[in-house]
């Protein structure tokens, strides 16, 4: 949490005690593993889904946003500061942002790159801007869902293409 | 597991000591100082205190076993090489037991003790209460400190033209 070197505008609480909340809400599961950060390249936290203790190769990227809650409108949106589609556009397994307003804790969240619904294993880049919903357990508790359906689909339509 | 429930006990704490107890910024800095150093996990620094940087060092120790029976203390414990290195130290270190299932941490004050610990007393929760009194604690033991003990008159590494 002492290190703003990356900005020094920014206050240091900011960055870091967002994502030592993210990484709050993910340890509450034992059925994910957080790899290592990858700074600077758009996903701050990459997450893999284990089943049974063991690993799957079942991934999603989380960005992590710190905010004041002052600074965050009712109902909240997210304007991403770096156009997200360069980064995002290649991505190949989902991605979300989560926004933590740090001085009370509370957390949103919304689909960067969302399971396309309809098309079996495709992926929908979302906009730069758009709407949070309140982020809690029961709320990651479905994003796991919906990512583990995505790739249960996708290994599907790669098996019907095989045969 | 053990690494797990660690490493959970540092965040939880990480956040717990920088929260913003309804101040426009949080009370306390901390800084990790890595698995390798010997002794203790945390430097915190003050925030808020003019003219100076006020500090203490923390060793956590974290538990998913919860509480005894008879005297309701958390399950944590510390031998006592690990509790004479911790009292080494002359500025504060406290150790704080993190419950990692109920996400709540507990404090004591290390310096000047000899003997092992074997469960840690729950009277001192980590609170917005008693984070302002550990504020003040750490600000007057310094306090006193810097007055009776100034560097500059102490130092044989001085270069009389920086002031």
């Amino acid at each position: 949490m002492a290190n703003d070197s990356d900005n020094p505008q920014e206050p240091w609480y900011l960055g870091p005690r967002a994502e030592l909340l993210a990484r709050l809400y993910l340890t509450r599961r034992d059925d994910l593993l957080i790899w290592p950060n990858f700074p600077d390249r758009g996903q701050d936290l990459l997450v893999e889904i284990l089943r049974d203790g063991q690993r799957t190769g079942r991934l999603f990227a989380i960005r992590v946003q710190a905010a004041l809650s002052r600074e965050v409108s009712e109902p909240p949106v997210l304007s991403l500061s770096a156009p997200q589609s360069g980064i995002y556009r290649d991505l190949p397994y989902p991605a979300i942002v989560l926004l933590f307003t740090v001085d009370n804790d509370a957390g949103f969240f919304r689909w960067l790159k969302a399971p396309a619904p309809g098309t079996p294993g495709a992926l929908t880049l979302l906009e730069d801007e758009g709407a949070l919903t309140p982020f809690t357990n029961e709320t990651l508790a479905g994003i796991i869902e919906d990512v583990s359906r995505w790739y249960d689909a996708r290994a599907a339509a790669a098996l019907t293409t095989t045969a | 597991m053990r690494d797990a429930i660690g490493e959970r006990g540092q965040l939880i704490f990480a956040i717990n000591i920088s929260e913003f107890d309804g101040l426009p910024t949080p009370r306390f800095r901390p800084a990790f100082l890595g698995d390798k150093w010997p002794g203790v996990d945390f430097i915190v620094e003050l925030e808020g205190a003019s003219g100076f940087a006020p500090y203490f060092f923390v060793q956590v120790r974290a538990t998913a076993l919860g509480y005894t029976q008879k005297e309701q203390k958390l399950r944590v414990g510390i031998g006592e090489a690990a509790v004479q290195r911790l009292s080494s130290y002359p500025a504060p270190v406290y150790l704080v037991g993190v419950d990692v299932a109920a996400e709540s941490a507990y404090l004591l004050c290390a310096n000047e003790k000899r003997e092992a610990l074997s469960g840690l007393s729950t009277a001192f929760p980590l609170n917005a209460e008693n984070r302002a009194v550990l504020w003040r604690e750490v600000i007057d033991f310094w306090r006193e400190m810097g007055a009776a003990h100034r560097m500059p008159e102490r130092t044989a590494f001085a270069d009389a033209a920086w002031r």
